[in-house]
């Protein structure tokens, strides 16, 4: 009975020392917060999730935190996480063996598999017609405004919208150089990093012209990044600069728009 | 039992002539200058290095080394990052840069006094030829701990496999970067750093940028509080400046590179590259090196064995045997590899080229064997399975 007693409580003791103390934040993407005691704090990169503690995800957010043995886990659907629920969510789920993985690439390569990357001798020029959103531009508004050059004055315009985790696309036809989506459309229900390009040609070769991507971000992650550059603004409004230049000018110069 | 007895004797006499003619195709291709090319290609390639470029090893990443891209930023925003990360007490800060010349008096005053704050920063020189690179005299503290941060080894090409943590030199012991990095750190002691760090010892990389939390300068000098720094080692180094595609400052060769052989365009930053020495240190996860007598021990014995059974079936049905070769040479290969794959997954770093190479040629060598004992049976009766 005292040998069974000792074994029990040497087992919760080892399970005790295995279990997760706390997991360190390594990647964050969208607003997430730390949720303590009732306690909101946002959670940036390098911060830790106490075991005891609940996670909150806004919509499009991801995170990935590792633990003390350099495990991963990402969650990236909007929500309230326990601490253990995150611990069900590997980043690599079913990784496999080595023996699997050597095997496979082996046969891989017997079968020529990975082979046929496009080498070419040359760079991208063309009249490109996009002009809103910029390439690798950040946007917050719950209204999103294509707009492009006119080409001619008869002219129809395809828009293609390719969601970049899906690989979806989305095709519109419109006569004008501009296009208003918003954002509760559901081609931006999965994912948040799109891309766009604009043709004249119905069926042009997608892989043929240049796409610029834009990415979804929350409004508290815009003004969050207007507070970091608050001096920046100020001295812009003392230049006289209207709420909305001051708009355009942080749009276009770091990319990340309203 | 005769015949078996007469067929080892013949794999064992071949086994002996395939590591003649290589002896003699390896001093061949050693001493004539026309053939260089193909003797770099050969230090260029290693096949284990298969096992780093597809990512065999677990994946696993770690916190407790953090890199800082210090981008182009001036010596005031460094300044500005080590004040900011000492106050988070990190075990030790390594700076992965050389001030070679003084720039400004005001903010190298303010970087001076900074890093003399600190009494767990390492900083770094090189050798270059017969001198030492260091920074500018200015910058040096009475605190200063410093360790070299050459990667280049004697005989090792462009890419970063091998490392040497501690030399021996006639008249004072030098420690490489990471070394001084760990010892500061407390992650290894003296006698561990002497007894383990003298010879070259294969890297062990988990990966690149990617499985170290990592940050931008920009971001350590906005963030208040950032609790990971708390006891972690931070190497503070370059790690691009936006266009990390094209971008090849301080980016070298390294097994990790996804083309494994034919690399052309330069894979991981120096700083990664001591991340990962550091990480290895860290952890105690050195790989043994099986060195070259028990190799070439190895070789013999898998040309051995394999040729029992090719002159086997070479006597049994020659046809079957031509069908059969390259198939067989491919199969060998493949398991081989794996072997040394599977060997260096439990951190045994076993050079499996010249032991492929050995078996494939003996195979080749058959037919050369059988030339050979049709003359001394002609000559001297000589006795042979292949007759």
């Amino acid at each position: 009975m005292g040998k069974s007693f000792a074994i029990i409580v040497l087992c919760c003791f080892v399970s005790i020392l295995n279990s997760q103390d706390s997991l360190c934040v390594f990647n964050v993407k969208g607003t997430a917060y730390c949720k303590l005691s009732n306690a909101l704090k946002p959670l940036t990169k390098g911060s830790f999730i106490p075991k005891s503690s609940n996670i909150i995800l806004a919509e499009s957010a991801e995170i990935t935190a590792i633990d003390s043995k350099g495990i991963a886990f990402k969650v990236d659907k909007a929500g309230e996480y326990k601490f253990n629920k995150i611990l069900q969510h590997k980043a690599i789920k079913n990784a496999q063996g080595l023996t699997t993985k050597y095997l496979k690439l082996i046969w891989d390569e017997l079968t020529n598999k990975g082979s046929g990357k496009t080498i070419i001798g040359g760079v991208y020029r063309g009249d490109i017609l996009m002009e809103f959103p910029k390439d690798s531009t950040k946007t917050a508004s719950s209204k999103l405004v294509f707009s492009w050059k006119e080409h001619n004055e008869d002219a129809n315009y395809y828009v293609f919208i390719r969601n970049i985790e899906t690989v979806e696309v989305h095709k519109f036809s419109t006569n004008g150089t501009s296009l208003t989506l918003y954002n509760e459309n559901p081609i931006f229900y999965e994912g948040n990093e799109f891309e766009w390009a604009v043709s004249t040609e119905e069926f042009p070769n997608l892989k043929n012209i240049p796409f610029y991507s834009f990415t979804l971000i929350e409004r508290a992650e815009y003004e969050a990044f207007r507070s970091k550059i608050k001096e920046v603004i100020n001295d812009l409004k003392t230049l006289g600069l209207t709420d909305a230049e001051i708009e355009v000018s942080i749009c276009e110069t770091y990319g990340i728009c309203k | 039992m005769k015949i078996d007895k007469i067929l080892f004797r013949d794999a064992f006499f071949c086994t002996i002539m395939t590591f003649i003619v290589a002896g003699i195709l390896y001093f061949t291709f050693v001493n004539l200058s026309f053939l260089d090319p193909f003797e770099n290609t050969f230090k260029d390639f290693k096949f284990t290095d298969y096992y780093y470029s597809k990512r065999f090893n677990k994946e696993q990443r770690s916190d407790k080394i953090i890199l800082v891209n210090v981008k182009h930023a001036d010596r005031y925003q460094l300044a500005q990052a080590v004040n900011k990360i000492s106050a988070q007490s990190p075990r030790a800060i390594g700076l992965d840069i050389i001030f070679k010349d003084r720039k400004l008096a005001f903010t190298d005053s303010i970087l001076k006094a900074s890093i003399a704050s600190n009494n767990h920063i390492v900083t770094s020189y090189f050798h270059e030829n017969d001198s030492i690179v260091n920074s500018d005299p200015y910058f040096r503290t009475d605190n200063a701990k410093k360790g070299y941060i050459n990667l280049n080894l004697k005989d090792q090409n462009s890419v970063i496999r091998d490392f040497i943590g501690v030399k021996d030199n006639p008249n004072e012991k030098e420690y490489a970067f990471t070394t001084k990095l760990a010892l500061e750190a407390g992650l290894i002691d003296e006698s561990y750093a002497e007894k383990e760090l003298k010879k070259r010892i294969p890297i062990n990389y988990i990966g690149n940028k990617d499985v170290f939390l990592n940050f931008e300068i920009d971001e350590i000098l906005e963030l208040d509080d950032i609790p990971a720094l708390k006891d972690a080692v931070i190497l503070m180094g370059y790690l691009g400046d936006g266009n990390t595609q094209f971008d090849i400052e301080d980016k070298h060769f390294t097994p990790l590179n996804s083309e494994w052989v034919g690399r052309a365009v330069p894979d991981t930053y120096g700083v990664v590259i001591h991340a990962n020495i550091l990480n290895m240190l860290a952890k105690k996860n050195l790989i043994y090196r099986v060195s070259v007598f028990p190799t070439y021990v190895i070789a013999f014995i898998s040309c051995f064995l394999i040729l029992v059974f090719s002159i086997r079936l070479y006597k049994r049905n020659s046809f079957v045997f031509d069908i059969t070769e390259k198939f067989v040479q491919l199969l060998l290969s493949v398991v081989l590899l794996y072997v040394a794959i599977l060997l260096l997954q439990t951190n045994i770093y076993l050079s499996v080229m010249p032991i492929i190479l050995l078996s494939l040629l003996g195979i080749e060598m058959i037919d050369y064997y059988e030339y050979l004992v049709t003359y001394l049976n002609k000559k001297f009766k000589w006795e042979s399975h292949l007759l």
